[in-house]
């Protein structure tokens, strides 16, 4: 045996129990309440702070203590990060990184800008990288890995390792190809968090309106070294599934069984992209995350399941392989993208012990699964207004879907009209919040419905491919737009439920305090009790909020945090009000703008008690 | 390389079939119009129950007018004096010329994705009827899509519009999307409105 060969056994046989330290490490860092690491507070997704100095008898008197201009406007999603005494503050486009010290009243330590001389690192223009984000110029956040790295996921989709102390690069990988003229690919973007486990770090990609065949790509943390790649659909080998050990509904899933459902090779530019919170569960050494919409948006073009869009991955993050696959709304054909976060939480469900996964998805049904084996376990609307199917089949795991309000029924240069929920989903990545103190879930809901039209359009590579007009306006019996609700995913049942005026577009977070944070479009954060939503906190930062809210103790004092910076996909459609479905003159002018209620600005507004 | 060639060519057929086989016929043929200096226009025309749909409903509500103007242009006063009085209201049922209906549709297929459903702008791209109200010529409407705009060419810090003379989609379309936003800039065309399905209606003696 050379020296060579002999040394790379040391090394393989040294980095198994290093990469099992650094996840532990972080999973340590997560139970620690004084520090937010995760964009989503810890890998089951829960968005739960333990910490309970702001509780439900104090709240009303919460103040502001600082705030924070990110100089950039447009939508900010995603939140900040707290490291110890330092916080991270990440920007839309152009994808700035701030790290903040809490010891000296906010001083800048250190400032990154990934966009240089007006270019991205893959070499894209940032004007270019721009016209190719669908929805706005949003990015989900920074993550902390324990080996003193922060990862910024760019818009050009390249994926940054930082210095946490420095700032200073420490290598750079350009994912995919934001530019023109390569089928299936360009016009690629990143928008979602990069997810760290173990000492690799995680990307996703976002481009279904341009017909981008999306994937999850995974790098060694050290140095940006490409390590697997699983695309939501094409070829087992490409998907990285076993036709015989890959199940979907308890079934192995079988040879070529996206191929399957694809007309020709219509699956290269296929979509499913993948941008929202995704979950982690170390025990069983599994990565979920959801794929989105496929393309076009006119699903007469492409008739079939169009497999793996619209689907629950559940993958070892070792190797990319699949366990399961859960596609929730087969063959789209009202771009209800599965890309929503994964909560992983251990509960009962019928009187059973489960390590279940709850997820809501943008078709109105909140799912609960089993995530050990992937059994479907309650699949229930969450939003009554939801009409587009009846309900799902147990058996088949199949929604039931109504004729009237199916777009390819209706078929194409056909308005199908009063489809429930609109496009943008009951909700959209607006990430929910798990109370462990009550067991519900803190869900924030649009309740805005459709009129949709499929018709064809031309693929150019690198282009805008979407192939439908629609028009939104509020679900029938309101005029408001969005809900903040509590869910009971055992019975599949709205606890309780707050009107607001505009989709909630916010991530909750719940607390220890018997509380719940949530923000709005007009740009209020609010604090409602849990356990029945009664509002007891409410103030009007400088922009509407998309952001999530985030908690830490800094000194041994709690704080939260919230990104404003109004924008996103919400941004589009309630900018200047919705139409009027009913053409009556008596509703005309009775749904406000958003532009009468806030105007740009990312800002960050850090609340705490006096 | 050869391969993915093949398949590009396959996939347009496909569509290009498809499409051929599923032309939706015009309502009646009115010639693409031009003003004196060449700007596209367009033609509503305004039916009073001449033609029904098959269940005996009227045309499609094209706009609502409150005292003369579009209703959602009016103030809030007129709104109320219009929902109080039905004498000043008129509901304008009628169609639209086919290139203002292509345009309508070409808008939504890929414009409002940033400037906003009806053309009404979004927190981050103006409302292209507030623009052609403000004097947006045809010329500068027609460049601007080709071309793009960025900082360079006055576009607000961050913003960027992209160059649309590559697309497909776009590009032959811009004459008739400049007729359906100027409708909607004109007042002619409110909010949501959409062409029904022709084929479905029948004339009445």
């Amino acid at each position: 045996m050379s020296i060579l060969k002999k040394s790379i056994i040391a090394s393989a046989a040294l980095a198994l129990p290093l990469a099992v330290s650094a996840n532990s490490k972080l999973e340590k860092m997560m139970k620690d309440p004084s520090q937010w690491v995760q964009q989503s507070g810890d890998y089951a997704g829960h968005r739960y702070s333990s910490l309970d100095q702001i509780n439900k008898s104090n709240v009303s008197s919460l103040k502001v203590a600082w705030t924070f201009s990110t100089g950039v406007l447009r939508g900010h999603e995603g939140g900040p990060l707290v490291i110890g005494d330092t916080m991270y503050v990440h920007t839309a486009i152009p994808n700035i990184v701030y790290a903040l010290d809490l010891n000296d009243n906010q001083r800048i330590i250190w400032k990154y800008n990934p966009v240089k001389g007006g270019k991205y690192p893959g070499g894209e223009t940032m004007d270019r990288v721009i016209s190719v984000m669908c929805c706005d110029n949003v990015n989900r956040g920074v993550n902390y890995h324990p080996n003193g790295t922060i990862v910024l996921h760019a818009a050009d989709t390249s994926v940054i390792a930082l210095d946490a102390k420095t700032g200073k690069e420490k290598w750079i990988t350009t994912n995919l190809h934001a530019g023109t003229g390569k089928y299936g690919v360009s016009a690629s973007t990143g928008s979602g968090q990069p997810f760290i486990i173990k000492d690799t770090v995680g990307v996703g990609c976002s481009g279904a309106e341009f017909g981008v065949r999306c994937n999850w790509t995974s790098y060694d943390i050290k140095n940006g070294k490409k390590l697997w790649r699983a695309y939501s659909m094409g070829p087992d080998k490409d998907m990285l599934v076993d036709p015989n050990k890959t199940t979907s509904m308890l079934k192995p899933i079988g040879k070529d069984s996206s191929l399957k459902t694809w007309p020709g090779d219509a699956w290269k530019i296929g979509g499913g992209s993948i941008w929202g919170f995704y979950g982690y569960d170390s025990k069983l050494n599994t990565l979920y995350y959801g794929t989105g919409n496929p393309s076009t948006w006119n699903p007469v073009v492409r008739p079939g399941d169009n497999k793996w869009s619209m689907t629950i991955n559940a993958r070892n993050p070792d190797n990319g392989m699949a366990k399961w696959l859960y596609q929730m709304t087969p063959y789209d054909e009202w771009d209800y993208d599965g890309v929503n976060e994964m909560i992983l939480v251990d509960m009962k469900v019928k009187g059973k012990n489960r390590q279940a996964l709850v997820h809501f998805d943008r078709n109105g049904f909140a799912y609960t699964m089993d995530r050990a084996s992937g059994e479907l376990l309650v699949a229930e609307k969450y939003d009554p207004a939801v009409n587009w199917a009846t309900h799902v089949d147990m058996k088949t795991g199949r929604p039931q879907v109504v004729d009237r309000y199916s777009t390819a029924h209706q078929g194409e240069d056909v308005n199908t009209t009063n489809i429930c929920p609109a496009a943008l989903g009951t909700k959209d990545q607006q990430p929910a919040a798990y109370d462990r103190l009550s067991g519900l879930f803190m869900v924030p809901t649009n309740h805005v419905c459709m009129d949709y039209e499929p018709f064809k359009v031309d693929y150019v590579a690198g282009n805008a491919y979407v192939g439908a007009t629609l028009s939104m306006y509020p679900a029938p019996g309101g005029t408001h737009l969005g809900n903040f609700i509590g869910w009971d995913a055992d019975k599949g049942k709205i606890v309780w439920s707050n009107p607001e005026p505009f989709s909630v577009w916010s991530g909750a977070m719940a607390t220890a305090g018997g509380i719940t944070f949530y923000g709005t479009l007009e740009g209020y954060a609010k604090a409602v009790e849990s356990k029945t939503g009664k509002e007891l906190f409410s103030f009007k930062t400088p922009s509407g909020i998309i952001g999530n809210f985030m908690s830490y103790t800094h000194k041994g004092k709690q704080y939260v945090g919230i990104l404003s910076g109004v924008g996103g996909w919400a941004g589009i459609g309630l900018a200047a009000g919705l139409t009027d479905p009913t053409a009556g003159l008596g509703a005309v002018g009775a749904y406000s703008a958003l532009a009468d209620h806030t105007a740009l600005g990312g800002v960050l507004t850090v609340f705490a008690l006096p | 390389m050869r391969k993915i060639q093949f398949n590009v060519l396959t996939l347009t057929l496909f569509l290009a079939v498809s499409f051929s086989a599923k032309a939706i016929p015009t309502p009646e043929a009115v010639e693409p119009a031009f003003d004196d200096d060449d700007n596209p226009t367009y033609i509503i025309k305004y039916g009073k129950g001449d033609r029904l749909k098959e269940d005996g409903t009227p045309l499609n509500l094209i706009q609502i007018k409150c005292k003369d103007q579009a209703v959602d242009m009016v103030s809030d006063d007129d709104l109320e004096a219009c929902r109080a009085d039905d004498s000043l209201v008129e509901m304008q049922y009628g169609w639209m010329d086919f290139a203002t209906y292509k345009g309508w549709r070409a808008y939504h297929a890929e414009c409002h994705v940033c400037h906003g459903p009806d053309a009404m702008g979004s927190t981050y791209a103006p409302s292209l009827m507030t623009s052609i109200q403000q004097g947006l010529s045809f010329d500068d409407w027609y460049a601007v899509i080709m071309n793009g705009r960025g900082e360079a060419e006055g576009a607000q810090k961050g913003n960027v519009m992209p160059a649309f003379g590559a697309n497909t989609n776009v590009a032959p379309h811009v004459e008739d999307m400049y007729r359906y936003v100027k409708a909607r800039a004109d007042g002619k065309i409110r909010r949501g409105v959409r062409l029904p399905k022709l084929p479905k209606f029948k004339e009445v003696e």
